[in-house]
């Protein structure tokens, strides 16, 4: 079982490995959408290695890519977000 | 970098910005895609995957066992090499990988026939012997097999550059600029008793010493000596330094079933019961090696430090306690890379057998008489100097030539095809000599290159083979210069660096110029006219 604040660490974890200059991003800043200033290669790995972490601690077979795609903006809080809610429904 | 490939390679450049290596730009693999490289790009990496041979003609796969069959298949690539080796670019191309996903009829062929990575080792190989003579095209090992944990990155981007496997194909291409600027050794002296033998010959004799592919031990020094003379044909000299009873010790080396080598492949030996260390630099001092381009193979603790301790700069190869690892060490050791042979490389011990009969024409001309013009005189050497251009078929063995030279090296430059092309591109003019005697040919041996400024001549580089030094082919080389000298009247400066290992082009030039490294018109005018009257036959061809 995951909460939260493990999902977080997670993320913050993922901005660490594959952004270039991390210190400026955090949990509040945008991940997709018109405000974001993440690159789209760098969305993707964060994804892909969130889903990869997720599987490490038993999560398998979660397809995020999609499902981020679905709205038009989010932070990486509200990713947090729907991580939880996939996982544990 | 330029990056050309037939799918998303959207990492790539990331990647390299972490490894300090800049990409100008990338675009995908079709016609004329060459002509978007700017003219200052240097190299460029063709990344090719399933994309690539999925396009090929399915009823041609039923009987591929030739490239003929491909040709309309390899059309675009091959236009693509064509070109760009034209513009003098290095052109990267890792091999293609071998891919776990056939999700098409293609592949479904493939899978019912027999295993699918046949057909992709059949278009490597193809790739290979195309390209093998292109001096411009250089192969990367590549991905090799693709981990099914690429299989995300390849569904949702139609890539298989993901980071792991663009970090792998940009480590390779730095190893490979890494390696052309290492340093490469030229002579391999080594010990015999449990060295490539084993057992110790003066206790066991020729039939008590293990070689033989019958038993265990036996083949792993059986392979060590295949080693050894593969090293032979890549170029390396190799020589034998032994304590032990000489005449017992030809005879197992040479006149033994068991035993590979022949006398043809030792360029010398010492066996006897010297310090290794006095061996070593005799060998050396014979075949005008430096003890910096010498590596000693030996199995004894106690030879290997006496040998480092008296003979600084040698590289030692010790043979591992556990010898079955002796001959993946011995195979994978850095110090035994060569680079690409040349077809000097491969007769390099023949060219020094060769020297080693005009220095017994000398010594016994010494006892006679003293002299050694008319030693020179008796080799009917014929010095042929040729202008170097672009298009030269030798400019191969020209940069092999400059990469190799250290002791007759006026500034100790090292070049590749790039560079070299620079060169000539610009305002320098090179020419090189190829000699010929009675004994044999030596092939291409010396370079030079200077170019003109105002009244001055700047020369830039200057390389002489030391296995020719003292022939007066080094003082023959520079009449096309004093020619050039006497022909503008100007003078000559020479741009020498001092490199640690290039005293023999430092001494020769200081007597030439009375140490200052500078010529006047005057003083070129005498040379000239001292130099032309050596015994050397001189064709001009430029």
């Amino acid at each position: 079982m995951l909460n939260k604040k493990d999902l977080d660490n997670i993320i913050i974890l993922s901005i660490n490995e594959i952004l270039e200059n991390p210190d400026k991003v955090g949990l509040e800043s945008f991940f997709t959408g018109p405000e974001s200033t993440i690159e789209s290669i760098d969305i993707v790995q964060i994804i892909g290695f969130v889903e990869e972490k997720l599987e490490e601690k038993g999560f398998e077979g979660n397809d995020f890519l999609e499902k981020v795609f679905e709205f038009e903006t989010l932070k990486f809080s509200d990713f947090s977000d729907l991580i939880e809610k996939e996982i544990n429904t | 970098m330029f990056v050309i490939s037939d799918s998303n390679i959207f990492l790539i450049e990331k990647v390299a910005h972490s490894k300090d290596i800049f990409i100008e730009g990338n675009t995908n693999l079709i016609p004329e895609c060459d002509k978007q490289i700017s003219r200052d790009c240097k190299n460029v990496l063709i990344l090719l995957s399933d994309i690539f041979y999925k396009k090929f003609n399915i009823i041609n796969f039923k009987n591929y066992n030739s490239e003929g069959i491909f040709k309309n298949e390899f059309k675009i690539i091959d236009e693509l090499i064509k070109n760009l080796s034209e513009r003098g670019l290095e052109i990267y191309i890792p091999l293609i990988p071998k891919h776990f996903i056939y999700k098409d009829k293609f592949s479904l062929y493939f899978l019912e026939k027999e295993s699918p990575n046949l057909f992709i080792d059949e278009i490597n190989n193809i790739f290979c012997k195309k390209y093998a003579k292109n001096e411009n095209v250089i192969f990367l090992k590549g991905i090799g097999e693709l981990s099914p944990s690429i299989s995300k990155t390849y569904y949702r981007f139609s890539s298989i550059y993901d980071k792991e496997n663009s970090n792998m194909i940009l480590d390779q291409y730095l190893e490979y600029e890494k390696s052309v600027l290492i340093k490469k050794n030229k002579l391999i002296v080594f010990d015999l008793d449990n060295t490539i033998w084993k057992g110790i010959l003066g206790d066991d004799s020729i039939e008590g010493v293990r070689m033989n592919l019958s038993d265990p031990v036996g083949s792993v020094f059986n392979n060590v000596q295949n080693i050894l003379l593969r090293f032979k044909e890549k170029g390396f000299l190799l020589a034998v330094c032994s304590k032990n009873n000489q005449e017992l010790a030809l005879k197992c080396l040479f006149k033994n079933s068991s035993c590979l080598f022949s006398d043809k492949d030792i360029i010398s030996h010492r066996i006897n019961w010297q310090p290794k260390s006095e061996n070593i630099k005799s060998i050396c001092k014979e075949l005008n090696i430096s003890l910096l381009d010498t590596i000693f193979i030996d199995d004894s603790d106690y030879e290997c430090d006496e040998v480092k301790e008296n003979c600084k700069g040698i590289s030692i190869f010790k043979v591992p306690k556990d010898i079955y690892k002796y001959p993946f060490e011995l195979a994978n050791n850095k110090l035994f890379y060569i680079g690409i042979s040349s077809i000097e490389d491969k007769k390099r011990t023949v060219l020094y057998k060769n020297n080693q009969k005009r220095n017994e024409i000398y010594k016994s001309l010494i006892t006679e008489k003293g002299n050694k013009d008319k030693w020179i005189k008796s080799l009917n050497i014929k010095l042929e100097l040729h202008k170097l251009v672009l298009g030269s078929k030798s400019k191969d063995r020209v940069i092999q030539l400059f990469n190799r030279t250290n002791q007759f090296n006026l500034n100790g430059k090292k070049f590749n095809v790039i560079s070299l092309n620079e060169k000539l591109i610009r305002n320098s003019k090179y020419y090189f000599g190829t000699i010929i005697d009675r004994i044999g040919s030596e092939g291409l041996i010396s370079v030079v290159g200077f170019r003109i400024v105002r009244k001055s001549i700047f020369v830039e580089n200057y390389i002489l083979s030391c296995r020719v030094f003292g022939r007066y082919v080094e003082e023959s080389m520079l009449i096309p210069l004093f020619d050039n000298a006497i022909k503008i009247k100007s003078d000559i400066y020479f741009e020498f660096k001092d490199t640690n290992r290039n005293n023999v082009i430092k001494e020769f030039i200081r007597n030439l110029t009375n140490n200052d490294f500078y010529l006047s018109l005057p003083e070129i005018i005498e040379l000239k006219i001292k130099f032309s009257k050596l015994p050397i036959t001189i064709i001009n061809s430029m």
